[in-house]
């Protein structure tokens, strides 16, 4: 009662009891107003955590998709270039072997019994160079085809995919009628059975089996990005929709586009991936998708030698021909054959009808097939906004272009051959000639083959544009 | 009956006579040979539908020896002589002299020391073609392929065209073989394609020349004339419309093997080429 008297109150408060009483009340308020700045900041906290994830990720997806088209661009680069290469090889090769069966067929032209032989030796060479500028036009394509095909194979193995491989439980389920367990349930099965199917998920395969069954085991084992990576063809969806690539087949369209999607099936309570199902990837909640852009076939055309050739060669059989004795007297037949051997080189070495002798660019612009021809590459990844109620991820598709182009360093790179000037091929060609006389002769040791420089169809790469 | 027996006798010499002569004027007519000359070679060609048999002979004497001795043998057996030309550039002298259907060209050559003579003898009948003026034949001998192989080895790796005859062998790193065969192109073709698995070769591509050139003219605007050697031989792009083209790899490096039919004749066969890079 004494606490109620006023004075007493005085009392207490001289003696620091109400004072303490009304401290403790305005510790409660100070603590309650902490509160709600604290929620606050937990929420701010929250809310930078989720940016961080969500940037963090988008940062990560950034990165893989940049990986992967600069990467892509530069594996695909890397097929044009020595695509041009062999082009090179390939047009030095008919212009070797163009003055070999020329020079075979002058000096069958010469011996006169030989003549219908040099005839025939021209038509085979006719032949067998106009296959050779068919094969070059046609490994153009192949080669274009083939970067694009290599760039999006090095786009999606770089991308970063991230679906997970079956789960054991998943490929029990899958495998286990191979074993003759098919009407057991995966719970049931015993440790010997359990650790045969676990050495065959480790392995992807099970060597017991023939081949089809192991295919099916390896297939099972694999993540349905693992079987998307293994077809080529464009039966069954994979990386590459445009068929296999062969030399008698069109090449590839300008753009070509591919893209492999996993997950859930947006609106489908479905799992699965584009590969299996055979739903375009764009409906998953995640997809890779990859565009490759490039030419579809280099500009060549056959590089030939022309007025005067035919001319000089006459001349040259004229002066050095060897007419046997039981025809010298009879200059109709003389004249008459000259005449064929004329027909015959005329034929094939008309300006109409040039027996073509190498390769060369369209109008001698390197550059407009190489440094001014890049192929470019863009990669997506998609992911499917995800909302937690207090926080939406947001995944705005992460993309990325890179550009890269085989290139000529030093300017001088071609794809003509060696001997593709009429001076040069004309020096070497008396060259060889005279060395079949006289093989003892200086240089003659030199192998015919040695006046071919390769180094001149090599292309360098490299990547010209990355964002 | 008296007047009959001379008149008998008479016309039995005549027609001996005349057969004789004949005899003379055919291709078998022996073309006189002076003293002192050496049959070195004989040769007998087709030119322009007729035989021509030649001889060459080598003498120590001099050029114009040897004509006066033509001259006077010939012109005493009743030829006329029809044409004297001397080059003196070449070193030559040719003497034609005609009896009759039967042409005699002697050829007369100053080599070393020696006169090399060509007789050259051929049948002329009237209304024929001077050989002048007479144009190449796909019948001609020029134009037939050896009928039994040129000098060389064939390839051990590639086979040889069924009854083929080898008309080119080029060794080397980059070899050459030519073949004549009588097979048709489509057999040869089935022929490569079967036999060559057998010797490690692995058909690569096959090219048609007929699908060929229609490419290359659609890409280059070129194409080959159509056009023939002679008249009565096959045209030149026809011939390499047929062609194929089979590319084979194996362990040895590549072989390119060209079947085209025979550009004189098809009805002969066809022409195979092939063409082996040893080496990678």
């Amino acid at each position: 009662m004494a606490i109620r008297n006023n004075s007493s109150l005085f009392f207490l408060y001289d003696q620091g009891s109400l004072c303490s009483a009304n401290l403790t009340k305005r510790t409660k308020y100070n603590n309650g107003q902490i509160f709600p700045f604290l929620i606050a900041l937990i929420c701010v906290g929250l809310i930078l955590m989720m940016m961080t994830i969500n940037l963090g990720l988008m940062g990560v997806y950034k990165t893989d998709v940049s990986v992967a088209a600069d990467s892509a661009a530069l594996a695909g680069v890397s097929i044009l270039s020595q695509t041009l290469l062999g082009l090179g090889l390939l047009s030095d090769s008919m212009c070797g072997k163009y003055w070999v069966m020329m020079t075979a067929a002058i000096l069958e032209f010469i011996s006169v019994v030989l003549i219908p032989a040099g005839v025939a030796t021209l038509i085979a060479l006719a032949i067998s160079e106009v296959v050779s500028y068919i094969k070059a036009f046609q490994d153009g394509m192949m080669g274009w085809s083939n970067a694009k095909k290599t760039a999006i194979q090095y786009a999606f193995q770089n991308a970063g995919i991230d679906e997970p491989r079956p789960t054991f439980k998943q490929f029990m389920n899958s495998i286990k009628h191979y074993y003759g367990w098919g009407g057991t349930s995966v719970d049931d099965l015993d440790a010997t059975q359990v650790q045969r199917l676990y050495t065959a998920y480790i392995n992807g395969d099970d060597p017991v089996f023939v081949e089809d069954t192991r295919m099916a085991i390896r297939s099972a084992s694999q993540s349905g990005f693992s079987r998307f990576m293994t077809v080529a063809g464009s039966s069954r969806r994979g990386y590459w929709p445009k068929g296999s690539i062969t030399p008698s087949t069109p090449g590839s369209a300008y753009e070509v586009i591919s893209g492999y999607g996993w997950g859930q099936v947006r609106g489908q309570p479905l799992v699965t991936n584009s590969f299996d199902s055979g739903i375009s990837y764009g409906s998953f909640e995640n997809y890779t998708e990859v565009k490759v852009k490039g030419a579809t076939l280099y500009a060549i055309e056959p590089l030939t030698f022309f007025t005067g050739l035919v001319d000089q060669i006459m001349n040259y059989i004229d002066e050095n021909i060897d007419w046997p004795w039981y025809l010298e007297w009879l200059e109709t037949v003389v004249k008459l054959l000259l005449k064929v051997i004329f027909i015959a080189l005329n034929i094939l070495l008309s300006p109409e009808a040039l027996i073509p002798n190498g390769l060369h660019i369209l109008g001698g612009k390197m550059k407009d097939q190489t440094d001014n021809n890049p192929l470019i590459v863009e990669v997506k990844r998609y992911k499917q906004d995800m909302n937690l109620g207090l926080w939406k991820f947001r995944y705005p598709g992460v993309q990325s272009k890179a550009m890269a182009h085989a290139f000529c360093q030093t300017g001088k790179e071609t794809l003509d051959p060696a001997l593709g000037s009429i001076t040069d091929a004309v020096t070497i060609l008396w060259h060889y000639i005279s060395c079949i006389f006289t093989p003892n002769a200086p240089g003659c040791s030199k192998s015919f083959w040695d006046w071919f420089d390769t180094t001149k169809h090599l292309f360098e790469t490299k990547l010209i544009y990355a964002r | 009956m008296r007047k009959i027996i001379p008149l008998f006798i008479c016309g039995v010499l005549i027609l001996s006579y005349a057969g004789f002569s004949y005899a003379e004027l055919n291709l078998d007519f022996v073309v006189p040979v002076p003293k002192e000359a050496e049959l070195a070679d004989s040769k007998d060609i087709f030119f322009a539908g007729r035989k021509i048999k030649n001889y060459l002979y080598k003498s120590s004497e001099g050029q114009s020896a040897l004509a006066g001795y033509y001259e006077g043998r010939l012109t005493s057996q009743g030829f006329a002589k029809i044409k004297d030309e001397t080059n003196l550039k070449k070193g030559v002298r040719s003497l034609r002299f005609k009896k009759e259907d039967l042409v005699v060209n002697i050829y007369l050559k100053t080599k070393a020391r020696d006169t090399q003579i060509t007789v050259s003898k051929y049948l002329e009948p009237p209304g024929s073609i001077p050989l002048e003026k007479a144009q190449l034949s796909a019948k001609d001998s020029f134009f037939a392929f050896p009928e039994k192989d040129v000098q060389g080895e064939d390839s051990g790796f590639i086979p040889r065209p069924p009854q083929g005859v080898r008309i080119v062998a080029e060794p080397g790193t980059r070899s050459r073989w030519m073949y004549t065969s009588p097979i048709s192109v489509d057999r040869l073709r089935e022929f490569y394609k079967s036999q060559m698995p057998g010797y490690s070769w692995q058909l690569e591509k096959e090219y048609s020349l007929k699908e060929g050139l229609d490419f290359y003219k659609r890409r280059t605007g070129k194409s080959i004339p159509s056009t023939k050697l002679m008249p009565d031989s096959e045209d030149i792009a026809q011939v390499i419309s047929d062609a194929y083209n089979l590319y084979f790899k194996g362990a040895n490096g590549f072989a390119e093997i060209i079947i085209f039919p025979d550009f004189i004749d098809r009805k002969r066969g066809c022409i195979v080429t092939i063409n082996l890079q040893q080496g990678s």
